[in-house]
């Protein structure tokens, strides 16, 4: 539940300002000159502002589309991203935005038609198959209800064809997916974990079963899947877990009719690392055997690749190599 | 713990009495404590209220909770009203955010007082060098907030650095009207209320300090020899055991190691034998 929205005042009569602000008329609303006075400020605490998150509304002025980290590929050679939001509502405790932002409130840039202008311009400059990745600094469909991002997004993708889109999500709210046709440029990717991972570190998401109910309704209206198991997470039952893991997801879901499926483990880089060790000491993730190399904090070498190997072949057991992505 | 700062002593009396808080001699600022609070009589302005936050630093603890409670002008609320800011404006153009306290006002306190059964609103702020008397509608007015504020959150992150400002002025009712009685009774009409804060800051601040278990290295060192580096690893690998054992291993280690190198390659090697676990 929102109780407080900060709202820049170059906003403040947007279009979508006054929706949310509709939808939560209890909250306090306090206005701002620019969301960076309240976002990017020290003295923050992202653990205690993760307990009640306000909700930041802004406008995005540049940098609307930048290039994807390579890791981020699922085949095409030109990737993107763009995020309509910061943060998350969900707290998974590998995720690198409680390391990367000072401060664990939600902000929504509202002008969504800047982030189509940007993806159209570099669609109609790109003589390839370009794909733009939602869902990096955000769930892609976490907060749908308060954004309204699939609802306006969707004409959109469905009209630049040239283009590919990929929504990054654990949420289960796909109405909107669900009330419309499946667009054939668009993949929905759920991020899964074995249940004892995602009890352990991916508080407030949604279980595995929710998410693979998800995954299972939107196959049979005919949405394209991709299916991320990044991060792997090392225990010393890994082998078991994840074995145990695969047989479930892929008993329900249609493997044959997934569009990618990728892999990759925990890592972090070190600056990231380091700040959310200082704010999660008591995290037992973080005392495990792991170890800085090229700016990275990941498991220890051998480890991970003993973790990847498995996991692969765990995989490769129930799809073609030719939809498998591991991670860089 | 709990610092709280007022500038003037008629704004501290109903707080030091209520809370049973007792004059503490120390040199350069007016304190006044029990276990749990600590309060400091500032004097009028900001920069005064600047410096009693540094010098209370030195005379509590470095997590304390910080609040800052006085009067404030205002251009529509009635005398007597209580809110908490969630925005000052200060002399120097720049604005801060107080993040917003979850309060309870439901809560069961013990503390011999009425609980506030109101909800307890915020408003914004501005603090001024000199006292104001245009009031502008929507917001209120003090020559505090704003420095103490900036002076606080270099001690402690800005969830629990709070004001709470109850009005004694307003257009029909001005500065004029007020003086120490008045403001004494103010506040102490307000007590439930800042009770409630206090809760709430407490609660908060308790759930945010997360202390590992205090790691001791003396016995160590008393043993082997460990360079300034050296004692930085052994805290660290010390830490990291406890956390996975759940229990304080710093006594733990073996006998018969030569030096300190064998020390730390001895808990390293004892931390990678240990199950790896998530919960
Ligand atoms: S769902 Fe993704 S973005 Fe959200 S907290 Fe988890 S890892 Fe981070």
């Amino acid at each position: 539940m929102i109780d407080t929205i900060y709202i820049e005042e170059s906003v403040r009569d947007h279009s979508r300002t006054l929706k949310i602000c509709n939808r939560y008329k209890d909250a306090k609303i306090i206005y701002c000159q620019q969301y960076s006075e309240i976002f990017n400020r020290k003295a923050q605490n992202f653990r205690i502002q993760k307990q009640n998150p306000a909700l930041i509304l802004a406008r995005k002025f540049k940098n609307f589309v930048l290039e994807a980290p390579v890791s981020y590929g699922i085949g095409g050679n030109k990737n993107y991203y763009f995020s309509h939001m910061l943060n998350c509502l969900y707290d998974c405790r590998y995720c690198f935005l409680q390391g990367m932002y000072r401060s664990a409130y939600y902000v929504l840039f509202v002008n969504y038609e800047d982030f189509q202008d940007e993806i159209t311009a570099i669609t109609s400059k790109s003589g390839e198959e370009t794909w733009f990745f939602t869902g990096y600094d955000c769930d892609s469909l976490a907060l749908e209800p308060v954004t309204g991002f699939m609802e306006f997004f969707s004409p959109f993708f469905k009209k630049n064809t040239s283009a590919k889109f990929e929504l990054r999500t654990k949420s289960t709210q796909i109405s909107t997916l669900l009330s419309q046709a499946p667009l054939a440029n668009c993949i929905v990717a759920f991020s899964l974990s074995p249940e004892s991972v995602a009890k352990a570190l991916e508080h407030r998401a949604p279980t595995l079963e929710k998410r693979i109910n998800a995954i299972v309704k939107l196959q049979h209206a005919g949405w394209q899947i991709g299916l991320r198991f990044d991060p792997v997470i090392y225990t010393d039952e890994y082998k078991e877990v994840y074995s145990d893991f695969f047989r479930k997801v892929f008993s329900q879901i249609d493997a044959l009719s997934l569009h990618s499926v990728s892999l990759g483990t925990f890592r972090l880089p070190e600056t990231y690392f380091k700040n959310i060790r200082k704010i999660f000491p008591d995290e037992l993730l973080f005392a495990g055997p792991l170890e800085k190399r090229s700016g990275m904090v990941s498991y220890e070498k051998q480890l991970e690749s003993q973790l990847l190997e498995f996991c692969e072949s765990g995989i490769l057991n129930y799809i073609s190599d030719e939809i498998y992505f591991p991670c860089a | 713990m709990i610092n709280i700062v007022c500038a003037l002593k008629c704004e501290a009396r109903p707080l030091i009495s209520h809370y049973g808080l007792q004059h503490k001699p120390v040199d350069k600022i007016k304190l006044y404590q029990n276990s749990s609070i600590n309060l400091v009589v500032s004097g009028v302005g900001g920069k005064l209220n600047a410096v009693a936050v540094k010098l209370l630093v030195q005379h509590t603890e470095p997590s304390s909770a910080w609040l800052n409670i006085g009067i404030a002008g205002h251009g529509q609320l009635a005398v007597g009203e209580g809110r908490m800011i969630h925005k000052i404006m200060g002399p120097d153009g720049l604005n801060w955010y107080p993040p917003r306290l979850k309060l309870n006002t439901g809560l069961n306190l013990k503390a011999g007082i009425k609980i506030s059964k109101n909800k307890i609103d915020s408003i914004s702020l501005i603090t001024v060098d000199n006292p104001e008397q245009r009031y502008q509608e929507n917001c209120a007015y003090d020559m505090e907030a704003a420095y103490f504020y900036q002076a606080a959150i270099n001690h402690q992150t800005s969830e629990l650095v709070q004001c709470y400002k109850i009005i004694s002025d307003n257009k029909t009712s001005p500065t004029e009207n007020i003086n120490a009685k008045k403001i004494s009774t103010l506040i102490e009409k307000k007590l439930p209320d800042i009770s409630v804060i206090i809760e709430a800051l407490s609660n908060l601040h308790k759930h945010s300090t997360i202390n590992l278990k205090a790691i001791s290295i003396t016995e160590l060192t008393k043993d082997y020899h460990f360079t300034q580096y050296q004692r930085i690893q052994l805290v660290k690998l010390l830490e990291r055991l406890s956390l996975i054992t759940n229990q304080n291993n710093s006594a733990n280690v073996v006998p018969g190691l030569k030096n300190s190198g064998q020390v730390l390659d001895w808990l390293e090697n004892r931390i990678k034998e240990l199950p790896v676990r998530l919960s």
